[in-house]
């Protein structure tokens, strides 16, 4: 067998089946190889599918699952790892003339996303409230210390309600999705805080300033630095309230090895 | 945790879904261990290696892997190697199983497990795949029988030949999944019974039961295909109970991927399997009264 044709058949349903296979007489060869042909993008759409199912349910089941087959073929997965395919849907998302449709759809695949990697990353420890208490004490301490945020730690910031979007779908049924869809505002942009919790992944609304402070320490900056950044493009940033909110999900934690995020 | 090999309510498993996983933290009910697909659990934290931790603390595990790709090409993949290594230290498995079939090539990964030629050539090279992943990993690797739908004209070899050669020569075992052996002997219009007794049975580590679905082929024979969606059919648990009889009580699992049934659903099913060792080891101590005395002293 020649495992270059048969993968190049098996991604191009437009190529003929490849060559030295046979089945039984009576049996179809273009039909026993569909098999294959269909499993391999069926299995991997329904991955897509387990990440991304808000958009999903945006879009509708059968729009989702063409656009999922279209993503497979231009973006299949190099490892058999599948708990993090499906990265780069987010900019496939807002490429494809589904977007233009709903151009909150781009942004409610990017939250979907930070949940997932949210879910999946490496575990920290969160700093003790005496380390922290210690700090807040030390004024100089404070000012030029850059702190290790929770691997899970994800920020979006949008032009779209995506959280109000996002929570909207969480409801139970479709009649009580309905409602919560109608009473959003969709003039206004949100921004999220996505964060683990135990086993749990939390999507959290917070205000523009506050995300660009967290996005700021999440890039490695101080929290004077992060704050001025922050300020410089809105005026009302309560450092002490998202200070104590970051305290309280344990999102300042000890420095991660390396060894324990090379999974 | 070990697997105890007396007692055929321990040697039934079924295959784990984190749906499972309230149930059976409660459950009085309880499946003899567990089997997980290595892939979901190779992430860098979460709750999902916390879930498997608190499983393994109660049951013995089986970690069965998806993506080594061994009929591929190319030699088993280093960083996939290594993240499952870190699996097995972490959880040391009573059981350990991967695929003869290949689900990958020329870095895109398929997610499908895809039939190999048997011949010396593939011969050769799934040997070189298994030494390299048996040295590497430093434990023995069960291989599974494939369910397949389409053969290769230059196959040279039977199936059974050729996971009796692979075995002799790198020292694995069988996971024979007895579904796959059903549906392929379908597929291929060959007798079942007589492919399952071709088989290396005396390497065989574990045992796999799935449901198929059935479709038509092009002359409207039965064309079967391995969803493990459904319950065990009567035809695999006859061949099931066959090969009990012929090699003994060996861990079987329940392997169900869709249409998932309720925890005790499904370990009843398992339970099912646990009868039939059960009774088989019982007609052998009939059979064998002095073996019957000693066990009773």
């Amino acid at each position: 067998m020649n495992h270059a044709e048969f993968s190049a058949s098996l991604c191009d349903p437009a190529r003929p089946v490849p060559s030295g296979l046979r089945v039984r007489a009576g049996a179809s060869l273009e039909q026993r190889f569909a098999i294959h042909r269909n499993n391999t993008l069926v299995r991997l759409v329904d991955a897509l599918g387990d990440t991304y199912p808000v958009v999903q349910t945006l879009v509708g089941e059968s729009f989702f699952r063409a656009l999922g087959r279209e993503f497979v073929r231009q973006h299949p997965p190099a490892s058999p790892v599948l708990t993090l395919y499906g990265a780069e849907f987010t900019r496939f998302v807002r490429g494809h003339e589904a977007a233009a449709a709903l151009p909150y759809l781009g942004d409610v695949a990017e939250l979907e996303w930070l949940r997932q990697a949210c879910l999946h990353a490496a575990n920290a420890r969160p700093l003790s409230v005496e380390t922290l208490a210690t700090c807040a004490q030390d004024p100089g301490r404070l000012a030029t210390t850059r702190w290790h945020l929770h691997p899970s730690v994800g920020i979006l910031q949008s032009r779209h309600p995506v959280v109000s979007l996002w929570t909207a779908h969480q409801h139970a049924g479709a009649e009580a999705i309905v409602y919560a869809l109608q009473a959003i505002d969709h003039s206004r942009g949100e921004s999220a805080l996505v964060i683990r919790a135990d086993w749990d992944v939390l999507v959290l609304p917070v205000s523009a300033p506050e995300a660009m402070f967290v996005a700021g320490l999440v890039a490695g900056r101080t929290i004077p630095e992060a704050a001025a950044d922050a300020q410089a493009h809105a005026v009302s940033l309560d450092l002490p309230t998202v200070l104590a909110m970051l305290m309280q999900l344990g999102a300042f934690v000890e420095p991660v090895l390396p060894s324990e995020l090379d999974a | 945790m070990r697997l105890d090999s007396r007692d055929p309510r321990s040697l039934a498993g079924i295959g784990f879904k984190p749906g499972y996983f309230e149930a059976l933290m409660q459950e009085p009910v309880r499946p003899g261990f567990l089997e997980v697909h290595a892939e979901n659990f190779m992430v860098a934290g979460g709750p999902a290696l916390e879930m498997l931790d608190a499983l393994a603390a109660r049951w013995p595990l089986s970690i069965h892997g998806v993506g080594l790709s061994i009929g591929g090409v190319q030699r088993p993949d280093k960083t996939h190697l290594k993240r499952l290594r870190r699996l097995l230290e972490r959880y040391h498995p009573a059981l350990f199983s991967e695929h003869l079939a290949w689900s990958g090539h020329d870095g895109i990964f398929f997610n499908d497990l895809l039939p190999i030629t048997y011949d010396m050539l593939s011969l050769l090279r799934v040997c070189a795949h298994v030494d390299e992943i048996q040295a590497f990993l430093g434990r023995r690797l069960l291989l599974e029988n494939p369910s397949s739908y389409v053969e290769f004209s230059h196959s040279t070899w039977s199936e059974a030949d050729f996971l009796r050669e692979i075995t002799r020569r790198t020292g694995c075992g069988l996971l024979l999944d007895i579904n796959n052996l059903y549906v392929s002997g379908t597929n291929h219009g060959r007798d079942p019974q007589g492919m399952l007794r071709e088989m290396p049975l005396d390497t065989v580590g574990q045992i796999h039961l799935a449901g198929f679905a059935v479709e038509r082929d092009a002359d409207g024979g039965r064309l079967l295909i391995d969803t493990h969606g459904a319950a065990v059919a009567d035809d695999v648990w006859a061949l099931y109970r066959l090969a009990i009889n012929m090699i003994g009580a060996k861990p079987t699992l329940i392997e169900r991927d869709e249409n998932l049934p309720t925890l005790p659903v499904l370990v009843a099913e398992s339970g099912l399997a646990a009868g039939v060792m059960q009774a088989a080891a019982e007609t052998r101590l009939g059979r064998e009264p002095a073996r019957r005395e000693a066990l009773q002293t």
